[in-house]
């Protein structure tokens, strides 16, 4: 696991991705206690290992698209845009989500909207 | 992505989808055409985005979550049910006790999913191809495979089978000869799509040459499952991350070099040999009558990440544990996902007949991308 | 006449769209069409085209985005038309049921006449909903044939001339 602030995570990256070697796993967000973070997976052909590399956000901070280094990242980047409102670079509005959907839904709400609605269900 | 100059003028626009006879699955490509030849792609994945990652983390506990995300993709169901149980079981630290016999069955499982897989997948190219022939030919040979998963797991499609800590269903000493005996007609029939696919003139016309990707591009675009393999990437998570027995029985890796479309067929056709290797030697490597479940006392508590293979390519689960029934975090990075980047980039240049057969010998599933 | 409901009868076009579902039923569908449970000796086709369709096979539990296109579709469709849900999740929205982004079934957006529930639905399941859907067709397609300020008139009856009613009116007298 490689932590990385919003400044050299760019740096970090690139010095660890080496397409014949590292592949490219996904992109991923998660709030959790200690706020939101961005999460980069690869994985290393030689080792078999996977690596993380951990970003920490605030809310609202906008994040830089690393699909310069890593070509297929964007598609990754777009939908946590969508699923957990982060601000990243080049994002598409409403990729994954229609206009009428709930907006960031992954993000951790008092109460969900599909629980608020499961519970209007069973009454 | 590179800009490439566009004369609005003499371009055509042809939607495609999102409801369409070639796609049994909503999407919308949206090709500018110059004379037939396609000069920009644009994509629209979105038609089954139904939130799953989200119900995983509020409404269904993580007992439920292996029947759960096995809706994720009807055709590959049992790959995402695997790839979560291992996931949880890491996560609950139980992984090393699993039985070998919970690993054979679930390998048996998961192979002949790919097998139907792989079957469906060609038949259909073979029908955008305009074979229509080959297609039924195909899917009455892919019937044999369901009827076999229909005995072993009492379902034809959606089996089930997986549950965290064991499977639901072991396979009783008859059925395991019956199975036996269907094999040999499924090998039969694998040796038939070999023959069409290698000898049949138009299909080998039709298909060489078509959206060739090299070898380089596939590592940079991050390609898995068979279309790297077709450019000659060594990569098989059944190997890299091995849950069952694969090493063991010494899986080979089918790679080709070609990289065209069809390279990727064949390399479907071959690993269908291998799947049913697979599946003899996991039969004959247990018996009946072990352990098929632990008992599970403890909530996922640690993070775990699962690399799995399934029929379209490796298939990321991480799960976060809190120590609650209900995990934190369900991150799922399906194959089709990490195969789509590169579409718009063999599609350009290529006339547009030729577009659905393309398309197809990547084996999109949409439902897995949306999710 | 009756040429045209001997035709709409024997030859019934199917248009299959898929709403966010899982794809099995959609491959079950598929795998109706095929030599095993080949339901193309009802006659039935697969067409991509709405305008010639009769039968409307939906799977999934329609997502927000294939809303709109449902019902772009379901309006395109000629009358008469009947609409088969197929699958546990097209009928009531299945486990995707209460997720952020679904509506809970397909009768939440256009009238549903068949349903066929199963995860996934079993072919055989899938023909008998498409044999019932026939008969619905063929019911539907009767009540078109008279308009209606004119039922009364012929014979008093609902639903038009039935021509086995009639034969049983002439043995009767
Ligand atoms: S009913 Fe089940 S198998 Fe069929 S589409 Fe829905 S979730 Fe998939």
């Amino acid at each position: 696991m490689i932590e990385a602030s919003l400044m050299d995570f760019k740096d970090k990256i690139r010095k660890l991705y080496i397409p014949e070697k590292v592949h490219y796993i996904g992109v991923d967000a998660y709030e959790g206690e200690e706020g939101l973070e961005v999460r980069y997976w690869f994985f290393s052909y030689e080792t078999r290992d996977v690596v993380m590399v951990r970003v920490s956000v605030k809310h609202g901070e906008r994040v830089p698209s690393i699909s310069d280094i890593v070509k297929p990242a964007f598609m990754g980047e777009w939908e946590i845009a969508d699923l957990f409102g982060i601000e990243i670079e080049g994002r598409v509005e409403n990729f994954f989500l229609s206009p009428d959907s709930p907006r960031a839904p992954l993000l951790n709400k008092k109460k969900s909207e599909d629980q608020a609605g499961r519970e209007m269900g069973e009454k | 992505m590179k800009k490439i100059k566009v004369n609005q003028e003499i371009c055509t626009t042809i939607p495609m989808g999102s409801q369409h006879v070639a796609l049994p699955e909503p999407v919308k490509l949206v090709f500018d055409t110059e004379n037939e030849v396609v000069k920009r792609v644009s994509f629209d994945v979105s038609y089954v985005h139904r939130g799953i990652e989200k119900s995983l983390t509020t409404m269904y506990d993580f007992k439920k979550a292996p029947y759960v995300v096995g809706r994720i993709c009807g055709i590959c169901a049992i790959a995402h049910s695997i790839a979560c149980t291992v996931a949880l079981e890491r996560s609950i630290g139980i992984d090393g006790e699993v039985p070998d016999r919970v690993r054979a069955v679930r390998m048996i499982g998961l192979e002949l999913d790919r097998l139907q897989s792989h079957f469906l997948i060609n038949g259909h190219l073979a029908e955008v191809c305009g074979y229509e022939n080959i297609f039924m030919h195909l899917w009455r040979c892919r019937e044999f495979i369901l009827d076999t998963a229909d005995m072993l797991f009492g379902n034809r499609v959606q089996y089930d089978v997986v549950c965290v800590g064991g499977v639901n269903r072991d396979i009783d000493e008859k059925t395991g000869t019956r199975i036996s005996e269907a094999l040999e007609e499924i090998e039969e029939s694998i040796g038939f799509m070999e023959e069409v696919f290698t000898r049949d003139k138009t299909l080998v016309k039709r298909l060489e040459g078509l959206g060739v990707v090299s070898k380089d591009k596939a590592f940079e675009y991050g390609l898995v499952g068979p279309s790297a393999r077709a450019s000659g990437v060594k990569t098989d998570c059944r190997i890299e991350d091995d849950w069952g027995m694969y090493r063991d029985f010494g899986l080979e890796i089918i790679t080709m070099t070609e990289g065209d479309a069809l390279a990727r067929c064949l390399v479907r056709v071959l690993e269908c040999f291998e799947s049913v290797r697979m599946i003899r030697e996991a039969l004959d490597s247990t018996s009946p009558g072990e352990e098929i479940q632990l008992r599970v006392r403890d909530n996922p508590k640690k993070d775990a990440v699962c690399r799995n293979e399934a029929p379209r390519g490796e298939l990321f689960y991480y799960i976060r544990g809190t120590g609650k029934k209900i995990p934190g975090r369900v991150k799922i990075r399906t194959p089709t996902f990490a195969n789509i980047p590169i579409l718009p980039h063999v599609m350009i240049g290529v006339r547009y007949n030729d577009v659905p057969p393309l398309l197809m010998s990547f084996d999109p599933c949409l439902s897995c991308t949306g999710r | 006449m009756k040429i045209f409901e001997l035709g709409k009868a024997k030859s019934p076009w199917i248009l299959h769209y898929n709403t966010g579902s899982c794809n099995g039923c959609d491959i079950e569908l598929l795998a109706v069409l095929t030599p095993r449970y080949d339901v193309e000796r009802f006659g039935m086709l697969n067409k991509g085209n709405p305008k010639q369709a009769d039968i409307l096979l939906i799977t999934g539990p329609v997502t927000k985005r294939c809303r709109e296109r449902l019902l772009n579709l379901y309006l395109q469709v000629p009358e008469p038309k009947v609409v088969v849900a197929v699958g546990t999740c097209s009928c009531g929205g299945g486990v995707f049921r209460h997720m952020y982004n679904v509506e809970n079934g397909v009768e939440r957006v256009i009238p549903v006449d068949v349903y066929v529930p199963g995860c996934a639905a079993r072919p055989q399941q899938i023909i008998d909903g498409v044999v019932k859907a026939l008969q619905i067709l063929r019911e539907k397609g009767r009540a078109l044939e008279v308009p209606p300020h004119l039922k009364k008139i012929v014979r008093g009856r609902e639903g038009g001339i039935d021509r086995e009613s009639l034969l049983e009116d002439l043995r009767r007298r």
